[in-house]
């Protein structure tokens, strides 16, 4: 249940952190760790809370919701700021593009993950243990050698061996604690291959204390694996549709060529975004497109009050009391709703709304591989 | 002449419902749902939907510890003192003024801190549980700490959050958390010592167990998952607590879990006493979607078909809607309260048909609900006055894919991704199962619901950040009161000095709002 959630709704952060020492505790607070200094910055600073004028923002945003040091508990890359990010825009988060563009990049300097590191989001207890990712590299082998030939090379299990990673002593386990002691005393004799059951080898009363870590932090890594959030957890080949169809429902039914075209605004998208993203975009422009610029496209409202002034533009906020608007000139207008106010939305991508109660995921596949080929 | 129609129609509604087993008295909220039905109705009128323009601010407590919040739980009122909690902490604050009285806090060990329902109350015991997997008993004059419990690992992930529910000298506690591959249960323990006194499992245990066939072997079954989110409701005419619960294990990714994985994403009947199930319905069959289907299950007694009936109703996250028959648990009403495109109808038994091509897949499936649902933890209401089941909704759609191709998928093994979503209440009419009225939210995200006899219903319109009164029979706003940032609980109403209060959490501050005449 996420998704406080969110559902939470509990929703899909945790109070982990991020494994970046060897067998470190988490710290109990986050930590930003340094980073280049950002455009906004002060030069020479690392990003974060103090001299940031960005984390105002991402807070504002985020605290919504959430408190903030739970949304931070976890680091994140990039990537996964924005695929948060656009989680939370789909679960209802509101804010305008410049402002939610502003938030993923202080997130991702602030509480980011660079280059190879593991991104470990996790519940659990303070002090469970941090992979350190090459240890567990180093302890693969080891378990190819020892170990895979029963319990698989995912450590899930074989018809020979149990699953590692449901293993009561692994989850107890804190770098070999648990794990070395059953190792060396209570594993069961290991068949000789093809030699049958009786001839078995010796237990493994030899395993060094390195060895063992090596295996604890090898076999925490498969654990890790399964938690959401993990790396290795990203789609797979969306590329699946048929392009020709694709472009035959781009023209006709679905209505896309109303507003777009292949050789004007979307020439080229095949190339500029990966096809999970082209995905993604067209279902949910809204979520997707946050960055600003001359073409971003922002909901505006028409608002008659009751002495008949009629005001347009932007929309700033809307509840069902009150609504608020840019007009021509720049100036910021609210005006109270009452029964005889009238207010009229325009939103952008209404057409895409629309189109989510009536595309198939046949329509869907088959426009991705139709956009995809607009190289 | 519109009004007198109205009461008219409403006091022939109410001479077909009787009172429902389990209400509380109006002069406080001693239980997280203010009662034993889960129906979070008042029959208080001194607010109303004629004068609740008049509705001010008595007092508002901002949380003594920046960060703990937000306020998620649902507070209790007790003797003129409200029990407000956050993980970890328990605040007890004079319900006349705001004035903290005493506060605990535990000492962490770890664990989830997404959210703390609320506590449950005892005589002179007042009963939490925490992140890091206890059950604690405080001393309900200061706050100090009588027992605690371990009630779950926190090595497997588990965590605790749902609010105790006190049935006799039984303290009935769930557990959370979806991570790892691990059972959820329920459990009592003795109300004065604290010892477990039974423990009952959502997934088989063993080959042979009940639900068993459910699931394609003994290693899956006992894996489940399951969890119980949230507090149940309880009929003491029946004396069978109803217990809601989590989605199955592996979440996302199922190729490793055929069939329906009882009794995940269910409704089941416990007898309080000793832990065994009388009957179960199944919410979500086989779930794929994360939709854990533990949202209130309430109880209310009233007419069905011409008959008077004791009754179940669930708006259940998967976007469907359950009115069941709380003797046997069998389903009279099945039906969408949201747009829902994952289920091919409903089976014989009422429940839902899961279309697997609705099933998360690699290149993606578009679905609606989202990964949030439908509906999700906010607590709905049941208006006997109007007959009006109120929930606070979602038509949400994102795309669902599949991560981890393999046959024996683990944890997660996919999720959703991106979205829509347009925020509502649905009023939804527990005869037939139809929205009887919609009002829907520019803001987002969801809040919990009260409903008055004084023909109110309040809300939060998400995050617009405003508390608001709704007309309970047409769903018209009538009054609100902006408290800067989304309601973050279900809320409560009580009289006290003859007045009446209404009270809601909205991020770190609870706001207590009074009608002074």
């Amino acid at each position: 249940m996420r998704f406080e959630f969110i559902g939470v709704i509990v929703l899909a952060v945790g109070v982990a952190v991020s494994g970046q020492g060897r067998g470190a505790r988490p710290p109990a607070q986050p930590q930003p760790r340094p980073t280049p200094a950002s455009p906004v910055a002060p030069a020479g600073q690392p990003s974060n809370e103090q001299n940031d004028p960005r984390a105002a923002t991402a807070r504002r945003l985020c605290g919504v919701c959430h408190p903030f040091e739970t949304v931070v508990a976890i680091r994140r890359t990039k990537s996964q700021w924005e695929a948060t990010v656009e989680n939370m825009i789909g679960r209802g988060a509101r804010g305008t593009p410049a402002e939610f563009a502003t938030a993923i990049d202080f997130l991702s300097e602030a509480y980011g993950l660079s280059g190879a590191g593991p991104v470990r989001m996790a519940a659990g207890p303070d002090d469970k243990p941090i992979v350190d990712p090459k240890a567990s590299e180093m302890g693969t082998p080891l378990y190819g050698q020892e170990c895979l030939a029963c319990h698989g090379a995912d450590a899930r299990g074989t018809a020979a061996g149990p699953n590692l990673v449901r293993s009561l002593t692994v989850l107890h386990d804190r770098y070999g604690s648990a794990l070395g002691p059953y190792l060396r005393t209570s594993h069961p004799p290991v068949p000789i291959a093809g030699r049958g059951a009786a001839a078995t080898g010796p237990k493994f009363e030899t395993l060094t204390n390195t060895q063992v870590l090596l295996l604890a932090h090898f076999l925490r890594d498969r654990v890790n694996d399964t938690l959401r959030g993990a790396p290795m957890f990203k789609p797979g080949n969306v590329l699946t549709g048929d392009a020709r169809a694709g472009a035959e429902y781009f023209n006709g039914e679905g209505g896309c060529a109303s507003c777009h075209s292949s050789t004007g605004d979307l020439a080229g998208i095949g190339r500029r975004l990966e096809p999970v993203a082209l995905q993604q975009r067209f279902l949910f422009p809204a979520a997707a497109t946050r960055r600003p610029g001359p073409n971003a496209r922002v909901v505006t409202v028409t608002v008659t009050t009751e002495s008949g002034e009629t005001l347009s533009g932007p929309l700033e906020r809307m509840d069902d009391f009150t609504v608020s608007l840019r007009d021509a000139a720049g100036n910021y207008r609210s005006v109270r709703r009452t029964p005889g106010t009238r207010v009229v939305k325009n939103d952008p991508f209404a057409a895409h709304i629309e189109l989510l109660s009536r595309i198939t995921d046949k329509n869907i596949h088959d426009v991705v591989a139709y956009l995809e080929t607009l190289k | 002449m519109i009004r007198t129609a109205l009461l008219l129609s409403l006091l022939v509604f109410a001479l077909q419902t009787s009172p429902t087993p389990g209400q509380a008295p109006p002069d406080g909220w001693p239980t997280y749902n203010g009662d034993f039905t889960g129906r979070r109705f008042s029959p208080l009128t001194k607010i109303n939907d004629r004068n609740v323009k008049g509705l001010g601010l008595g007092w508002s407590y901002r949380l003594s510890t920046p960060g703990a919040g937000p306020i998620k739980g649902t507070p209790l009122v007790v003797n003129g003192i409200v029990y407000l909690t956050a993980p970890d902490h328990v605040w007890a604050l004079d319900a006349r003024t705001g004035r903290e009285i005493w506060h605990f806090e535990n000492k962490s060990k770890g664990g989830i801190h997404i959210g703390n329902r609320g506590v449950g109350i005892r005589g002179d015991s007042v009963f939490v549980a925490t992140p890091d997997c206890h059950l604690v008993s405080l001393n309900i004059k200061d706050g100090t700490e009588r027992w605690r419990k371990t009630i779950c690992d926190l090595d497997l992930y588990y965590y605790a959050s749902a609010a105790p529910v006190i049935v006799g000298n039984h303290v009935i506690a769930g557990v959370s958390g979806d991570d790892l591959d691990v059972p959820g249960y329920v459990q009592s323990h003795d109300a004065d010592t604290g010892e477990m006194q039974w423990r009952w499992y959502v997934v088989p245990q063993k080959k042979g167990d009940p639900g068993f066939d459910s699931w394609p072997n003994e290693d899956m079954a006992k894996h489940g998952g399951g969890m119980t989110w949230q507090p149940p409701t309880y009929d003491p005419e029946l004396n069978l607590i109803y217990v809601t619960t989590g989605n199955p294990q592996p979440v996302v990714a199922f190729k490793n879990r055929p069939g329906a994985n009882l009794f995940t994403a269910s409704i089941v009947a416990l007898n309080p006493d000793d832990g065994k199930m009388k009957w179960y319905f199944q919410s979500s069959p086989n779930d794929t979607h994360d939709w854990d289907a533990t949202q209130t299950p309430v109880l209310f007694d009233a007419d069905f078909d011409g008959q008077p009936r004791k009754l179940l109703a669930q708006a259940s996250r998967n976007g469907k809607f359950f009115v069941l028959d709380r003797r046997d648990g069998r389903a009279l009403v099945s039906s969408d309260y949201v747009v829902t495109n994952w289920s091919l109808g409903f089976d014989k038994k009422g429940e839902p048909i899961p279309n697997p091509a609705k099933n998360p897949q690699i290149d993606g499936t578009l679905v609606t609900p989202n990964q949030g649902g439908a509906t999700n933890w906010p607590p709905p209401s049941f208006s006997p006055a109007t007959g009006l089941f109120y929930v606070s909704a979602a038509q949400a759609y994102s795309v669902w894919y599949i991560y981890d191709p393999g046959d024996n998928p683990q944890g997660w093994g996919g999720t959703d991704r991106g979205g829509w979503s347009q925020n509502m209440v649905q009023a939804i009419d527990y005869k037939t199962g139809k929205v009887r009225w919609s009002h829907k939210w520019e803001g987002g995200g969801l809040s919990g619901l009260l409903s008055t006899a004084g023909n109110l219903l309040f809300t939060g319109d998400g995050s617009s950040g405003n508390f608001v009164a709704l007309n309970a029979t047409t769903g018209d706003p009538l009054w609100h009161a902006g408290v800067r940032t989304s309601v973050s609980n279900g809320p409560i109403t009580y009289t006290l000095d003859g007045l009446q209060y209404v009270m809601v959490g909205a991020g770190d501050t609870l706001w207590a709002f009074v009608m002074n005449e």
